[in-house]
């Protein structure tokens, strides 16, 4: 090492230095105590750097994105940093090739590019450089505080060669190409010190140079302009500071006494050459001193034609006159040069008149530069392009959401980033058309079937319309949102043909998230939001963005709560969609194309939930688009989502779960939403708003059973605590299947609800063919939207006679029968025995169908009570209190909102117990006879598990030792209640058929068939069940799907 | 309770976490410790190490020790020692035996780069070309999953987005962190934070000028008026050691002949744009050391040895800890001096501290050469212990026992293994010095421990050991000797900690003339 070599003293503390000039000697064994930090600098430059040889000018040991002009700074301004001489070089080169622009007559090849950091659209990278750039405290506040948003980046044949600096003027690109015809350039091809080559080559021209910087350095001395700009050096506190433009004036002063010329330049002074001005440059980039305008010609800034178009005058500034709207008629300088409200104003401001039979004239005033500029400008016939021969039509153009989020506030506010997803729609019309294109920070379009698709983190100002080659301005009228000033947890019940939401206010505090004692738990109704700008069908609008309940059966939002209620949809991936340039749109799609609950894709509906495979993107689809609403509306309400709740059927296993929570936790980085990362089962959720909400109280013996459209989840509750939860796939679907498959029911059902006064006429547009599932279920929701629900459950049950009623009740009997013998079952394995009273809620959207059932509470008790006393007989019954919960379908959302103190209940004895935690999920096997397995048998799926499974059901018992199944259809079939239904479905003869034994047999298999990993392992009884509803319906084995 | 904060950044923060975690067992620092690792490379050799030690050290410090132990031996019962070694207990959450998280998970892909992490691809064009100015090709597509590779530049966007999108979580480490720091704000306790980096890398000198304003942003945002009590200082590392050259497979790479001229401009930039900390310590070596054999550009396989500078840097942060009030406005600068690495050079805050940090470094590696050479086989050996009678006195008689702690034991004794081997190549560099801390070749002693036990050190006066051969016998006298009374309950485990080493300090004090 250098101080080695020298026979100097070695400083074990210190890296290799090359002095300590400067560095007063620490007492040995203490820290050195009082020197001042900007002493850092000395040390540094005592370092021995004598062994780098890379090229320092890419130094990127400064730990900030504006390492480059910091470095520059650094190095530019002193001597003895290791990238001096590299950086003057380039530093020289980029003024240089600026002073010699026009007498090397290259003027037309460069061109600035302006950029304010500020109003470029929020993103990860404009905010690191906005968030990180350099601060400098002092009593005065942020010594740098606006000087580090405005830039002018310099290009030349439009390779990007640097850009302006509030450090060093200008400073050049890390990386380079080649610039082709100019000669100072490095042997790596960067630009370089031109005195050098002009000494040589052309000692005019080095003449020029001098010139140039002797009106530069006049223009720096003394100019306060520059002196703010740049500001002072940070210094110890006791000295005086240094003004930067100090330092760029000896750096441009040393450059000048450099250049020793030796002709030419007395001869120039007085010649009408005309020097590059210093500032022609250098100007744009900062603030310009007051008294300078940037409008020679106010006329300039209007277009040269008045184009027609239709707008929706609510919706836009358009010019109107004589019945006719025209595009405002602002050329893109203007719409830049102007913010948004002062083209509001500048639209607001606009007159049109007619001069005469051929001319137009139209003015207006815009604010610009803190003064007012008159733009005025007469357009005739030849330049109004009108649609009165239908010649131009005008685009569709639709935005959503129909408001904007005010940018005011926002900083500051202890609240999560604003609403960053605003979309727009074009789609073709007719040829001639009138073509829209978004005027802002618009990601590249997403185009399909003749529409195209935009996204934007920003509002934008409006849109370009273009026809014939001229163009005019749609500058939209925007409905306003004030900044977020409260958060909102949310609560999202995803099923797999519903997802509903809910939120409550809450407060941050310590980092955990507390709920407001005065907020209740409300739902979250979406809306469409689509905002038509031109013309559009709402609706089919509405479905190119997000597919939002497309049939019109529940467009408007309703104080019952179902509005919160959504289909659960996915948009169909698009082809080669990731290749889409700049790739806003994931490949799955943002914008909504498709709804699982139409043919195709087929297994959609399985992806959202049970599909394993990582790589499924369908969830995440849904997600996104789910999050992108919520956030919308919670915008709406001038509220942040702070968190989102969610929950998972219970019979997931653990790698679906971890699945589904990695699905939700990455919606952060996607939409910018933080999901809660220890989600909790459907089945604890909905038993915590039956506790919080209806009353259930936890030391009874409760049931719940969440009847989904593809799952059921059951929870047990007593002594306080969950004792246990199973999920079974039987549930609405089967229903939903039959409405599908009977078209009796189809026809009874539009000719009802069609007539009064239920009056749903868009039903009855339908034929019955076209009422699939979807449907079926938006005209329910649209009956209980208008509180006629329960009067349609009396027709249901007016027309019970009917055949295609019965059918379906029927079957809804049978199903509501089968999980009830399936509750009472595990009642008897969890051998709640403490009080002999049992309370039933039937929950979710399936439940709701126990209120369609005659005596409903009478056939669920006795099916309860067969299952539990079982075939061993011997107990008595229990009493049975069964009802339908009030809260149809909202019980999850509600029940991951509930606060945990609601849970508690004291158990006299000055304790709080019954917080619902969550027991492990289990599989019962419910039925005896399966070789190695008992009725109580608890079924895994390890791998033992699933070879001992696999030997039971290759060898099925007979039917007559089925004890479980036999005492439910003996019970359904002995009923009082359910007897004439057994008879009219033919139970009894379909399960002794040899046809049933081999839907059995199959089934069984089928569920293994999977393999260990996949296979389906569900409780013996329910796949019984599933096998003998498959028999009566003749059914296919994907039935329950 | 007063809790200290240090946050260590990359490889070379997780060394002197090591180095401060070691030193806090030997009873260096007074107060609670609260840490955090922060290391995109979430799989680095050091950090993993680091990881392990507290995980130990915590098992450690949760054996209760004798509270106000006195010697009933005497007629007027004399005051013994506090306990002193394992007493600080780091990440504690508060009376349990639970530990917060004190790793950063990095919540991103290890395949994630640059240019994913700014979304440079979404980004506007004008954006774009501004990133440009910046940004070569090749930070864009640097994979940042094995750390920021010698580029600050890039490491100082991603580090604090990325910590900022976990610091608000308060099941991560960093948010525990913060939620621990906002409750001492909000009770207007005095909040000390305290940061290992070196700025010669990638990592550390990325995170170095993150950290205050992640922290102080941090707890801006929950709207207390306190934070201008939080006071930061930091240790930054320049070089001291080298690495072999390398390619990095993709992307760019460290580049450790660059190391001084990249110290020199990160330096030069602090000199003219405040870091945001009070005390700035600065510590380096003028030969660099090669402390990993093979080139890595991280992961696994980056397992650099120890190195005396993290000790130094480690005694930064301690002398931060000890430091009277001090003005938020205050910016200083600290380096230390002197041509050796010894006793007298290694820097404390007054003559008097310098004993105090020799007569426990001396006490807790002769505790640790003791239990590891000589006696962890032995007290695992229930027939040897109930012959001892230190251990019928302590232990017998008052109903305690040693034979089911072995799991305790186990890892008491790979804490002094690994304490030892630490030493060992903290004076690798130090070889040569003619008044070494220690001595270096005794702490490795194969068949020879038992006569090396008094010989470890030197005395203050530089004289000889008193008891060079016979020191293990001393120690077993002083122990056999030990039947204290104590408030409180123990720990057999902590009672037997407590014991021995006890009899070796006031060994220690006698044989190197330390009182």
């Amino acid at each position: 090492m250098a101080e080695k070599e020298a026979g100097k003293r070695i400083h074990k503390f210190f890296s290799p230095l090359r002095t300590r000039d400067g560095l007063a000697n620490a007492e040995g064994g203490r820290w050195k105590e009082d020197v001042n930090l900007s002493h850092i600098a000395t040390l540094a430059k005592n370092l021995d750097t004598s062994r780098a040889t890379s090229r320092q000018d890419k130094l990127h040991s400064v730990p900030s994105p504006w390492a480059r002009a910091l470095l520059f700074e650094s190095a530019l301004y002193d001597p003895g940093h290791p990238a001096h001489t590299e950086v003057t070089d380039q530093w020289r080169g980029l003024l240089g090739l600026l002073a010699l622009a026009d007498a090397l007559q290259l003027s037309e090849r460069i061109r600035v590019e302006n950029v304010d950091l500020d109003s470029q659209p929020q993103g990860e990278l404009r905010d690191a450089f906005i968030s990180l750039r350099p601060r400098h405290f002092s009593e005065q506040g942020d010594l740098e505080d606006g000087r580090w948003a405005r830039f002018g980046m310099i290009f030349f044949d439009d390779i990007l060669v640097g850009s302006s600096s509030p450090r060093t003027i200008v400073f050049t690109s890390i990386s380079h190409e080649k610039l082709r015809g100019i000669a100072f350039l490095s042997k790596e091809g960067r630009l370089d010190d031109p005195t050098k080559y002009l000494r040589q080559q052309s000692p005019e021209l080095l003449g020029i140079l001098r010139t140039w910087l002797d009106e530069l350095i006049a223009k720096v001395d003394g100019n306060d302009a520059i002196n703010r700009w740049m500001g002072v050096r940070p210094a110890d506190p006791n000295a005086n500071p240094v003004s930067r433009s100090s330092r760029v004036l000896i750096a441009l002063q040393r450059w000048r006494d450099s250049i020793q010329v030796e002709s030419g330049i007395e001869t120039l002074k007085g010649e009408s050459w005309r020097l590059p001005e210093p500032w022609s440059i250098i100007e744009k980039a900062i603030d310009l001193p007051a008294g300078l305008s940037m409008i020679h010609n106010p006329q300039a800034y209007l277009e040269r034609a008045l184009i027609e178009v239709t707008v929706a005058p609510d919706a836009v500034y358009a010019v109107l006159i004589e019945g006719r709207h025209y595009l405002l008629p602002f050329t893109k300088g203007l719409v830049d040069l102007l913010t948004y409200d002062q083209l509001v104003e500048a639209a607001q401001r606009s007159r049109i008149t007619r001069t005469d039979s051929e001319t137009l004239s139209f003015q207006t005033e815009a604010q610009c530069l803190g003064r007012m500029v008159r733009l005025e400008r007469p357009y005739k016939k030849n330049e109004i392009i009108s649609n009165a021969d239908g010649a131009h039509p005008t685009q569709r153009l639709a935005m959503w959401p129909d408001f904007v989020v005010d940018a005011e506030g926002h900083e500051g506010a202890n609240l999560p980033r604003c609403f960053d997803s605003y979309f727009f729609y074009t789609s073709d019309v007719a040829a001639g058309q009138v073509v829209f294109s978004p005027v802002g920070d618009v990601a590249p379009p997403r185009s399909f079937d003749e529409s195209n698709w935009y996204v934007s983190r920003v509002p934008i100002k409006g849109f370009v319309g273009a026809v014939e080659g001229k163009s005019g301005f749609l500058l939209i009228r925007r409905t306003r949102r004030k900044a977020p000033t409260k958060l909102w947890k949310v609560g999202v019940d995803f099923g797999s043909t519903h997802t509903s939401a809910f939120y409550t206010e809450v407060h941050e505090r310590d980092g955990q998230l507390q709920r407001d004692p005065h907020s209740s738990i409300r739902p979250l109704a979406i809306n469409p939001r689509v905002k038509i700008l031109t013309h559009c069908d709402q609706f089919q609008i509405m479905e190119n963005f997000f597919l939002w309940n497309p049939d019109g059966l529940t467009q408007s939002t309703v104080a019952s709560g179902s509005g919160s209620v959504i289909l659960t949809q996915l948009a169909l991936p698009m082809k080669h969609s990731e290749k889409s340039e700049g790739g806003w749109l994931p490949r799955e799609g943002q914008v909504y194309l498709a709804s699982i609950l139409v043919s195709w894709p087929e297994y959609l509906q399985f992806d959202l939930k049970w599909n394993r495979d990582t790589k499924d993107y369908s969830t995440r689809a849904f997600l996104r688009s789910l999050m992108t609403l919520l956030k919308a509306e919670a915008a709406s309400g001038e509220a942040s989502i702070a968190q989102v709740s969610h929950s998972y059927p219970s019979s997931f296993p653990k790698d679906l779960q971890a699945k589904h929570t990695g699905e939700w936790t990455s919606m952060i980085s996607s939409v910018g939403v933080r999901a809660d990362g220890k989600p909790l089962t459907e089945a604890v959720a909905v038993c915590r708003q039956l506790r919080a909400e209806q009353n259930a109280y936890p030391a009874s013996n409760v049931i719940a059973l969440d009847i989904g459209g593809s799952t059921t989840d059951l929870a047990l509750w007593a002594d306080r605590s969950l004792k246990i939860q199973e999920s079974v796939k039987m549930a609405a679907g089967m229903l939903s299947r039959y409405i599908e498959l009977n078209q009796g029911f189809r026809s009874w059902f539009i000719q009802r609800a069609s007539d009064v006064p239920f009056e749903l006429t868009r039903l009855s547009l339908l034929t019955p063919e076209r009422v699939n599932r979807r449907v079926f279920h938006s005209a329910l929701n649209r009956l209980t939207q208008l509180n006629l629900i329960d009067s349609f459950i009396e027709v249901v049950q007016a027309d019970k006679s009917v055949p295609a009623v019965k059918g379906f009740l029927s079957y809804t009997i049978f199903l509501f029968s089968a999980l009830s013998y399936f509750a009472g079952l595990i009642a008897r394995r969890a051998q709640m025995e403490t009080i002999d009273q049992y309370y039933l809620f039937f929950c979710g959207r399936g439940g709701q169908f126990f209120r369609w059932i005659p005596k409903a509470e009478k056939i669920v008790e006795e099916a309860f009570n067969a299952g539990r006393v079982g075939p061993g007989a011997g107990k008595r019954p229990s009493n049975v209190v069964s009802t339908a919960s009030k809260y149809p379908k909202q019980e999850a959302g509600r029940g991951l909102l509930v606060d945990y103190h609601q849970l508690t209940v004291d158990d006299g004895r000055g304790r709080t117990t019954g917080a619902l935690d969550e027991p492990n999920e289990t599989v019962t096997a419910a039925e005896e006879g399966y070789l190695g397995f008992r009725w109580n048998s608890e079924l895994t799926s390890d791998a033992d598990t699933y070879q001992k499974l696999k030997r039971a059901v290759e060898r099925p018992p007979k039917i007559e030792h089925l004890k479980e199944m036999n005492c439910f259809v003996k019970s359904f079939c002995d009923s009082t209640c359910t007897s004439d239904i057994a008879k009219n479905l033919g139970v009894s003869i379909s399960f002794q058929s040899a046809q049933y034994r081999d839907v059995l047999h199959e089934r069984l298999l089928d569920n293994l068939a999977d393999g260990s990993d996949r296979a389906l392992i569900e409780p013996f009884f329910i796949t019984e069940v599933k096998a003998l509803v498959q028999v009566l319906f003749k059914a296919s084995l994907d039935f329950f799907d | 309770m007063v809790k200290n904060y240090i946050i260590a950044i990359g490889g070379s923060g997780s060394r002197c976490l090591a180095a401060t975690v070691y030193l806090s067992a030997a009873g260096l620092f007074d107060n609670h410790l609260h840490v955090t690792i922060i290391d995109p490379d979430q799989t680095n050799g050091n950090a993993e190490q680091t990881r392990k030690l507290i995980s130990s050290y915590h098992a450690l410090n949760l054996c209760e020790q004798p509270a106000r132990p006195r010697d009933r031996r005497f007629f007027a019962r004399r005051s013994l020692a506090d306990p002193a070694i394992f007493r600080p207990s780091i990440n504690r959450k508060g009376e349990t035996g639970d530990q917060y998280g004190y790793f950063w998970q990095d919540p991103n892909s290890p395949d994630r780069t640059f240019g994913d992490s700014v979304e440079f691809v979404n980004a506007p064009k004008p954006i774009k070309n501004f990133a440009k100015l910046f940004y070569e090709r090749e930070d864009l597509e640097m994979p940042l999953g094995k750390g920021y590779r010698g580029r600050p530049n890039v490491g100082a966007v991603t580090l604090i987005s990325d910590l900022r999108r976990t610091v608000g979580n308060p099941h991560s480490a960093l948010g525990q962190m913060m939620g621990s720091i906002r409750a001492d704000v909000q009770a207007e306790r005095p909040v000390r934070v305290f940061v290992y980096g070196s700025v010669f890398g990638g990592t550390g000198a990325a995170g170095i000028p993150s950290v205050p304003r992640l922290a102080q942003d941090s707890i801006a945002e929950s709207n207390t008026t306190h934070h201008e009590k939080m006071r930061f200082g930091v240790a930054m590392l320049t070089p001291y050691f080298t690495f072999p050259a390398g390619t990095a497979v993709a992307g760019p790479a460290p580049n450790s002949s660059l190391q001084q001229v990249a110290t020199q401009a990160a330096l030069l930039h602090y000199g003219h744009n405040d870091p945001g900390y009070q005390h700035v310590y600065v510590i380096g070596a003028p030969e660099m050391a090669p402390t990993n054999k093979n080139y890595s550009i991280g992961g696994e396989s980056q397992e650099n040895d120890p190195h005396y500078v993290e000790m130094v840097a480690s005694m930064g942060a301690r002398d931060f800890f000890m430091k009277g009030e001090f003005s938020r406005n205050q910016r200083f600068m600290h380096y230390v001096d002197g041509d050796h690495v010894g006793w007298r050079t290694l820097p404390c805050q007054s003559e008097q501290d310098q004993k105090e940090v020799k007569r426990k470094v001396v006490a807790f590696a002769t505790f640790c050469f003791v239990y590891k050479h000589l006696l962890h086989d032995a007290v695992s050996d229930g027939d040897w212990l109930r012959r001892q009678a230190w251990y019928a006195d302590n232990f017998i008689r008052r109903g305690y026992t040693l034979e089911t702690s072995t799991d305790a034991l186990n890892s008491l004794n790979q804490f002094c293994d690994g304490f030892l081997r630490w030493l060992e190549k903290v004076g690798a560099p130090l070889a040569e010095d003619s008044k070494p801390l220690f001595n270096w070749s005794a702490l490795a002693p194969g068949q020879r421990a038992e006569t090396l036990t008094g010989q470890l050190s030197a005395t203050l006066s530089s004289g000889d050991p008193k008891y060079p051969k016979t020191g293990y016998g001393h120690i077993m006298d002083r122990l056999s000797r030990l039947t204290p009374t104590y408030d409180g309950d123990v720990s057999p485990m902590g009672l037997f900690i407590y014991l021995l080493y006890q009899a070796v300090g006031e060994f220690c004090d006698d044989n190197y003339a330390l009182d």
